[in-house]
């Protein structure tokens, strides 16, 4: 009897639809990206017991109540204004110092609009604190 | 004359690499791609002009909700335990920036506080996080 000689099928492992698979998975990456579009207003803090920064020279007090209303040294003004108003006055005064009281009961949104347009101002030293307390 | 026959060069266009092509741009977005993990705490940033854009390979998340629910990197904590945790992570790494993610609605008291905490922690520069406005 003669020995039947047994074939090895070359194993393989199918890749034609690896293509297909690979644009799938890159149309769903590509669809659910988020690029972050989040930003910071950069604080520096003051390390515990440092002083806050001196009152002496040029200084501009901004006051926001509980109801978001804006004081710029006792004057209401518009939180849109604030920019201009401190631009003004840094042209007038360099080196002021822009103090930022806030109710403690006032949004945290109010601190960060009164804030970003003290930046947007041009403002370099500028101090936060709460009314009435550190 | 001998007329000479015109030979019509079928057109096509190349698509033997389009999967190759494919392949990198996936690993691109396989590796760029961060799956942001469910909030621990709902926030809804406020909106600014200005602001730095924050890494978040290089910061430490602190979360703050308005109801005062505090979470960092997604962990809820206790106020108490912001300052010796932030201190603890700045220990192993100096450069991280810490990024706070207040609510808008969130009362400034409170918000007072855990800049309180990150002062105790010694923690020398804080994002307050926003969500971009562009200039009108």
């Amino acid at each position: 009897m003669k020995p039947l000689r047994r074939r090895h099928p070359h194993p393989e492992i199918p890749l034609v639809s690896t293509a297909d698979v690979a644009f799938l998975l890159l149309i769903f990456f590509l669809a659910t990206a988020i690029f972050s579009a989040e930003r910071g207003l950069l604080l520096s803090l003051p390390t515990p017991g440092e002083a806050a920064p001196a009152a002496a020279g040029p200084t501009a007090h901004v006051a926001v109540a509980a109801d978001r209303s804006v004081r710029l040294d006792g004057r209401p003004i518009p939180t849109r204004a604030l920019r201009a108003e401190l631009s003004a006055r840094m042209r007038r005064e360099p080196g002021l110092l822009v103090r930022i009281t806030l109710d403690p009961v006032t949004p945290y949104a109010a601190l960060i609009e009164t804030l970003d347009q003290v930046k947007l101002s041009g403002a370099r030293r500028i101090s936060l604190q709460a009314e009435g307390g550190a | 004359m001998k007329i000479r026959r015109r030979v019509h060069h079928q057109s096509m266009i190349p698509t033997a690499s389009m999967a190759d092509i494919a392949m990198l741009l996936l690993i691109f977005f396989m590796s760029t791609t961060i799956i942001r993990s469910r909030e621990a705490t709902g926030v809804r940033l406020p909106g600014a002009f200005t602001g730095e854009p924050i890494r978040r390979e290089t910061s430490i998340r602190i979360s703050l909700s308005g109801l005062g629910e505090v979470a960092m990197n997604d962990a809820h904590v206790s106020m108490d335990q912001v300052a010796p945790l932030v201190a603890e992570t700045l220990r192993e790494n100096p450069a991280l920036l810490i990024s706070l993610y207040a609510d808008s609605r969130t009362p400034y008291a409170t918000v007072a506080l855990l800049i309180e905490q990150l002062e105790r922690a010694r923690a020398p520069r804080v994002a307050l996080a926003a969500s971009r406005i562009e200039m009108p």
